[in-house]
């Protein structure tokens, strides 16, 4: 289906469209800037903004999330309410994590029922960047600004207009409903989304992740990940705002008897602390060796990708200013 | 400040040339705009990394529990390392609340005292005003390291007096305003413990909130669970917190901590004459008594 | 906003330390006096050993109000439990009010093994102070109700 444009000025019409789907996600202002919030019918969508501190996998795997129900010996499946009909407004890097995510939580085989049906719910429209944030390195993790991966619906603002691709059926299904809402873009709106794009990619700073993909598989010496992790104070900042990680842990709330799924990382010391007391990643090397193998090594062995989409959140983030481009760089020395 | 970090640099590579410490902690310049980040200098080579800028914000004495831990498997013949640390006012109140602790061996520490002249207020975008000093040094009563092994001359910050306007605007409103300022504040928690572990206090080998048997607060980010955790950790640091901002730094959803740890610090020199680090002596706050000890808050039931 | 309504019944969980304030409400009971039936007493070795997590978890898990009993300094069975205690609650306190939760909602008091008719009236004023109180929850839960599938 070909590209169709939105006069900026509609874009209160588009939330219109958007709210008769059901409960919709994107970008609201709070006090501290601009967050995934839920729209309402008076929102004109904000678009200033470079990304949001919390990653979009959150939308479809939760921080907390109950997955079964107890009551003395009766056990059931629980079904927590509130699912995004829509979820717009994240960077393509979280389209695109949203895409490895959900290759982990669903296989051929089995899918996961939670993550499905948050998933399932959703339209998601991604929104292409018009500028690189100072950590940003898309290009060099799979993606890209303008990067359709992992959304049902790509859009782009130009400034006075709003431009949409269709990503997947999904994607096609609304925009074809909506037809009316929209027009064909003009030949300079079209040129003007590609510049757009190559002016945010052109300034991005390279990071030879092949190449470290390609070290890390033959593994490296304990002391140069003890070197890198000297000043990481194991605090789980990184993890819990990357996009892509996915750890969780179950726990019983005996309080309201349910069995919640937490978002867990292997960055906390005691994250595979074993019932006798034994920690196999008791220091801080281990943890981070683990977490830029899963990354970098065992994801492109299982999934043909890393586990990376280059967002930059996680150099922004940590308190000692560990960054996983210098990382990369050093396991290639 | 060049020529601070020069003296600092010269100290530095002495300390570590004639084998008197096995590692120098302290900052090198960092990969993000406007930040200088920790750096452990293990050799002149790495001395000569070493920077002191406006932005070297963080609290060094969080790694000091750490690095005198005995490790998982430590190799035959360990011993608690010797470690120098360029110190800004609020690491050395850490330091010395560390020692106080005995959670280090102030025997094992070269402190490099330096002259703090106030770090640079960076927001979360990274973009720093020149001339705008981070919160936590406009307030901060003692800028240099009170206990220095050995001093980098310099000009220091002049001593802020202690006055709490931020905890008397917050107990001046009422208890509803003010419960749900506090609760929308730490409603932005992700349960991340960057704050628990950036703050050079929070040593403890298991934190309560890690316990299961009990449970005393659910990993699981349910509000009423994060404002105890919160309420929980941050009591902790009665009569210990050094009001150096690192959790407020590394927390990566921006939460104040301080507007409610500030009250415990204000409690702690009114009520004790305590301030960690600054005045009231050797023995941890709520380690003692004295018989003259606050009874305000008793219910006397049979009182008229 | 707060109506002292007839029909609200406060759960007040007490912490009280045994050699003292349990005997002395012991001795209440022994003696007969009556007083409200609204505290359910956790009895500890001293007061000094009240955490200050065991005050918060008791508030996040519901209760109204928490009262906390020991031995009149200078009596403590440990010798000094509840002058170390003194300094806690002293700060606790400060903090519970300065975050919202009321001043009447905590309260710490002494009450020696001979003072029954002294813990009767300090039940007695503490469930009166936590009634005016609005009886709302206090800790904000963010999830709803678990629904079932």
């Amino acid at each position: 289906m070909a590209t169709v444009a939105l006069d900026r000025k509609n874009s209160k019409k588009l939330t219109a469209a958007l709210l008769r789907l059901g409960r919709v996600r994107g970008p609201v202002k709070d006090e501290t800037g601009v967050v995934l919030g839920d729209l309402t019918s008076k929102s004109d969508p904000v678009l200033e903004y470079q990304n949001f501190t919390l990653p979009a996998k959150r939308e479809f795997f939760p921080q907390c999330e109950a997955v079964a129900k107890f009551e003395g010996d009766n056990v059931r499946e629980a079904a927590d309410g509130d699912r995004a009909a829509v979820v717009f407004g994240i960077r393509p890097c979280d389209a695109l994590a949203l895409s490895h995510v959900e290759r982990v939580f669903c296989d051929e085989k089995y899918a996961d029922p939670y993550f499905r049906g948050r998933r399932d719910a959703a339209l998601v429209i991604s929104l292409a960047c018009d500028k690189a944030g100072p950590s940003c390195f898309c290009t060099s993790a799979g993606g890209g600004p303008a990067s359709a991966k992992g959304a049902d619906i790509l859009s782009s603002n130009i400034g006075t207009a709003l431009l949409f691709d269709s990503v997947t059926a999904k994607g096609e299904s609304f925009l074809k409903k909506n037809k009316g809402l929209f027009r064909k873009p003009t030949a300079a709106e079209l040129t003007k989304r590609e510049k757009q794009a190559a002016d945010v990619s052109r300034r991005m700073k390279a990071v030879d992740t092949a190449a470290a993909v390609k070290s890390l598989a033959a593994g490296r010496p304990a002391a140069f990940w003890e070197g890198i992790s000297e000043t990481c104070l194991s605090c789980g900042a990184c993890t819990f705002l990357c996009p892509t990680c996915h750890c969780f842990d179950l726990r019983d709330d005996i309080g309201t008897g349910a069995r919640l799924r937490v978002h867990d990382a292997c960055m906390f010391a005691t994250f595979v602390t074993e019932a006798s007391g034994h920690n196999p990643r008791a220091r801080k090397g281990e943890r981070m060796r683990q977490r830029v193998m899963h990354k970098f090594s065992y994801a492109p062995e299982n999934y043909d990708t890393v586990f990376c989409v280059g967002c930059g959140r996680c150099v922004e983030a940590c308190p000692s200013n560990i960054d996983i481009r210098e990382t990369l760089a050093g396991v290639t020395e | 400040m060049v020529d601070t970090e020069k003296k600092m640099k010269a100290a530095a590579k002495k300390l570590l040339s004639e084998g008197k410490v096995d590692v120098v902690v302290g900052f090198c310049k960092g990969s993000r705009k406007n930040a200088s980040r920790p750096f452990f200098a293990k050799s002149a080579a790495d001395a000569e990394l070493l920077v002191w800028d406006g932005f070297c914000t963080a609290n060094l004495a969080a790694f000091l529990p750490r690095l005198f831990e005995r490790p998982a498997r430590p190799k035959d013949g360990w011993k608690p390392p010797r470690v120098a640390l360029t110190a800004k006012g609020c690491d050395g109140r850490s330091i010395a609340g560390l020692v106080r602790e005995n959670q280090v061996p102030r025997a094992n520490l070269v402190i490099i005292g330096m002259p703090c002249e106030g770090m640079l207020a960076v927001q979360k975008s990274g973009s720093a005003k020149k001339n705008e000093t981070a919160r936590a040094c406009v307030e901060c009563v003692s800028p240099e390291a009170a206990d220095a092994d050995v001093r980098i001359e310099g000009t220091s910050r002049k001593p802020a007096k202690a006055s709490y306007g931020r905890v008397k605007a917050f107990a001046a409103k009422s208890a509803a305003e003010r419960w749900k300022a506090f609760t929308k504040e730490i409603s932005r928690c992700i349960r991340c413990n960057a704050c628990r572990e950036a703050c050079p206090n929070c040593y403890c080998k298991v934190c309560f909130a890690d316990q299961r048997k009990p449970s005393w607060v659910s990993p699981a980010n349910e509000l009423s669970e994060t404002v105890a955790f919160h309420m929980g950790r941050m009591f902790h640091q009665a009569g210990r917190c050094v009001e150096c901002d690192a959790c407020v730094n590394a927390c990566p959803m921006g939460i104040d901590l301080r507007l409610f740890t500030q009250k415990l610090a204000a409690d702690a020199v009114e009520l004790f004459g305590f301030a960690p680090g600054v005045s009231g002596g050797d023995v941890p706050m709520l380690h003692t008594f004295t018989q003259d000890d606050t009874e305000r808050f008793i219910t006397d039931p049979e009182e008229k | 906003m707060t109506k002292p309504s007839q029909t609200y019944e406060p759960t007040i969980v007490a912490f009280l330390c045994n050699w003292c304030s349990y005997a002395g409400a012991d001795l209440a009971g022994v003696s007969r006096l009556q007083y409200p039936a609204n505290v359910r007493v956790i009895r500890v070795p001293c007061s000094g050993r009240v955490d200050p997590l065991y005050i918060i978890k008791a508030l996040q898990q519901g209760a109204d109000g928490v009262l906390v009993s020991g031995c009149h300094p200078g009596d403590c069975h440990y010798i000094s439990g509840n002058l170390v205690a003194r300094r806690k609650f002293a700060m606790l306190k400060n903090f519970l009010e300065y975050l919202g939760i009321e001043p009447a909602r905590v309260q710490f008091s002494w009450v020696s093994a001979s003072e029954g008719q002294r813990f009767a009236s300090l039940v007695e004023k503490v469930v009166n102070d936590v009634k005016k109180l609005n009886a709302a929850p206090k800790f904000p839960r963010q999830r709803k109700a678990v629904a079932v599938a």
